[in-house]
């Protein structure tokens, strides 16, 4: 009897809850005429919060803080991909062989190249010349590297500062042409690196600290984004009072416009997603908050190695994660995750493929069961 | 008639086979992943090393000759005997010291003053400490870590002397070495250079670098009094300088022990 009192009112709550959706659908009648479709309703993606063992809460918590603490994505961003231009091999022999006469006066000299020079050993084209100038370039990323083999990381170099080695290097880049810039395309300075020498007899006495070589490494800037990853990088070697004596190249050509799109992950997903990576590697027993150490966080568009083929520059997160005990041996370990929804091919391919395979285990050659 | 002939054939074939398979370097290859049997008898928390066999199998792709002294042995399979000196109860005149170039890959240290590389086998400790090995005496030119911590500054002298024996190169690092899906291609990248001619401790300097992880590479070579020159090195002359992979240019002779005068060592610094 209660319920059946109760029927009515809920009819017709059901009834106009009904009519009200129908209302809200009704297609929009505007200043012009035009008929408009309805807004298209977006799904909110269907997302599996991974559940970390005990112990990983205090590193989500340090991990995403030094994510956000950086330049990073929004939430939900549309984030462009953009399409890798594919390697000719022909075009990459003439192309090296060019770069490497443009530049070959002011890194060793000695005779020219020819797109005929090299020799193919596996995936890569190699030319030496007789002055010692090597020249190598990988076929799967396009990858170049023009050096002085007899005079990298050896001799002596003025302590140049950074800036003055970074101008040296900007200098020899543009002027040479090293890389062709889009026009949403800039070359930033990543790092400065130094090789030393020295010498320790027993007595612990040391000889002078030589300073060698200073190495110039420019990074990519797309539109606002980085470029991360050993990809979109020039480096360039100096020696003597800031001689170039050699150039790397790694540096994916892109089209300039985007090839699709994707929604970014924001620092709280992103955190997420680098945990549940820590937890493969750590298992079920992370490391304590105290010993955990992030060194570097970023995000951008992920370049890999030189013996990486990619077809898509896509967005990326990347931590780098030290862990220090007290009796525990140093574990230094980069992260990186998908910065978007959704990957149009997985960001280092070649490695996943090999991951954590045993190449070979032969017999021992001498019996092992002597103990 | 051609009977005789194929027999002399076959002959010179049995004769010439070891002779060509001794002309390129012998090279040994340990790699260990993972460690659950170390953590299980520590309580201890050694990480998995991602990418380990990824940087092994270049290593052994580019250098292994098919020689019968040639090895790669994996997880378990890599035992802290290998390297141990015969006199110190260890296998090293059967597998470390019966090749030119050993690498290793697993996580390590060091106590100050020596060496420590961990493994996940009971053959017969945990941990390898280098005051136990007598590298050189046997075969080996070079030894390789890729492992964390293995090269301390300021105990150059005191690390290394204890282990060269003949041996003229330590490839480690004096701080960290990263894992990850870009240095992955570091032992493809370090053979390749040893193949390409460079001196073996450029190969080594050179061929761990992404430019984008903050790689510390460190190389030390045992040296004669004749290069120290009052403490300024004459460094075209010295051993490191002069020092290539067999049959990829000079390679300098084996200095015995006890005519060590001090060690030069190059590293990187990011």
């Amino acid at each position: 009897m209660k319920y059946r009192v109760l029927l009515v009112p809920a009819i017709s709550a059901g009834l106009f809850a009904f009519w009200l959706l129908l209302w809200q659908s009704r297609p929009f009648q505007g200043a012009s005429a035009q008929a408009v479709l309805p807004p298209r309703i977006v799904k909110p993606p269907i997302t599996i919060q991974p559940v970390f063992p005990a112990g990983y809460e205090a590193l989500l918590q340090k991990i995403q803080a030094a994510i956000q603490q950086g330049p990073h994505f929004s939430q939900d961003e549309s984030l462009p991909v953009y399409r890798v231009k594919p390697v000719e091999p022909q075009q990459l022999r003439e192309q090296a062989a060019a770069l490497a006469n443009r530049t070959l006066a002011r890194i060793g000299g000695g005779q020219p190249f020819s797109a005929t020079a090299f020799t193919l050993d596996g995936n890569r084209l190699v030319a030496r010349n007789d002055k010692g100038v090597l020249v190598r370039t990988y076929l799967p990323s396009g990858f170049l590297s023009v050096v002085n083999q007899e005079q990298l990381f050896r001799g002596r170099c003025l302590p140049l500062s950074d800036s003055q080695a970074a101008d040296i290097a900007r200098k020899f880049v543009a002027g040479n042409k090293i890389v062709a810039l889009l026009a949403n395309e800039s070359l930033t300075l990543a790092d400065v690196w130094r090789v030393r020498s020295q010498g320790m007899l027993a007595s612990k006495q040391t000889s002078e600290r030589v300073l060698n070589n200073i190495i110039v490494i420019l990074g990519r800037q797309l539109g606002d984004k980085a470029v991360i990853g050993p990809g979109g990088r020039v480096v360039t070697f100096l020696g003597g009072s800031g001689e170039v004596l050699g150039f790397e190249r790694n540096w994916r050509e892109i089209d300039p416009a985007a090839v699709d799109k994707v929604r970014a992950k924001g620092p709280v997903a992103a955190a997420r997603a680098v945990v549940a990576e820590l937890a493969r590697v750590f298992g079920p027993r992370p490391p304590s908050a105290q010993a955990f150490h992030i060194r570097r966080a970023e995000c951008g568009y992920f370049a890999a190695s030189k013996r990486k083929a990619q077809k898509f520059l896509q967005p990326a997160y990347a931590v780098h994660i030290e862990v220090e005990g007290e009796k525990m041996p140093h574990i230094a370990q980069v992260i990186v995750v998908s910065g978007g929804d959704r990957l149009l091919e997985p960001l280092a391919p070649v490695a996943a493929e090999l991951k954590g395979q045993p190449r070979a285990v032969r017999v021992p050659l001498t019996t092992r069961d002597d103990d | 008639m051609r009977f005789p002939l194929l027999i002399c054939l076959l002959c010179a074939l049995c004769v010439l086979f070891p002779v060509l398979c001794a002309q390129g370097a012998q090279v040994g290859v340990e790699g260990v992943k993972r460690f659950p049997n170390y953590n299980a008898a520590h309580a201890d928390d050694l990480s998995t090393l991602p990418y380990t066999f990824n940087i092994c199998n270049g290593v052994w792709d580019e250098l292994s000759t098919g020689h019968a002294r040639d090895f790669y042995w994996a997880y378990t399979d890599c035992w802290e005997k290998d390297i141990r000196a015969a006199s110190e109860g260890g296998l090293d005149s059967s597998f470390a010291d019966n090749v030119d170039l050993f690498f290793l890959a697993t996580h390590g240290n060091n106590w100050g003053d020596s060496v420590r590389v961990f493994y996940d086998s009971t053959q017969e400790w945990w941990i390898s400490d280098s005051t136990k090995w007598r590298l050189g005496n046997g075969d080996l030119e070079w030894i390789a870590f890729y492992s964390c911590d293995t090269l301390p500054f300021g105990e150059i002298w005191d690390t290394c002397i204890q282990f060269f024996y003949g041996l003229h190169e330590v490839l480690g690092a004096y701080d960290t070495l990263w894992y990850g899906i870009t240095t992955d291609e570091v032992g493809e990248d370090f053979a390749e250079n040893l193949k390409d001619g460079w001196r073996v401790y450029t190969a080594w300097l050179y061929g761990l670098e992404d430019w984008w992880c903050d790689q510390h590479p460190l190389v030390a070579c045992a040296e004669q009094e004749e290069t120290w020159d009052g403490g300024d090195i004459d460094w075209p002359n010295t051993r490191i300088e002069r020092d290539h992979y067999h049959g990829h240019g000079t390679v300098v002779s084996d200095l015995p022990h006890d005519q060590i005068y001090y060690f030069s060592y190059y590293w990187l610094e990011p």
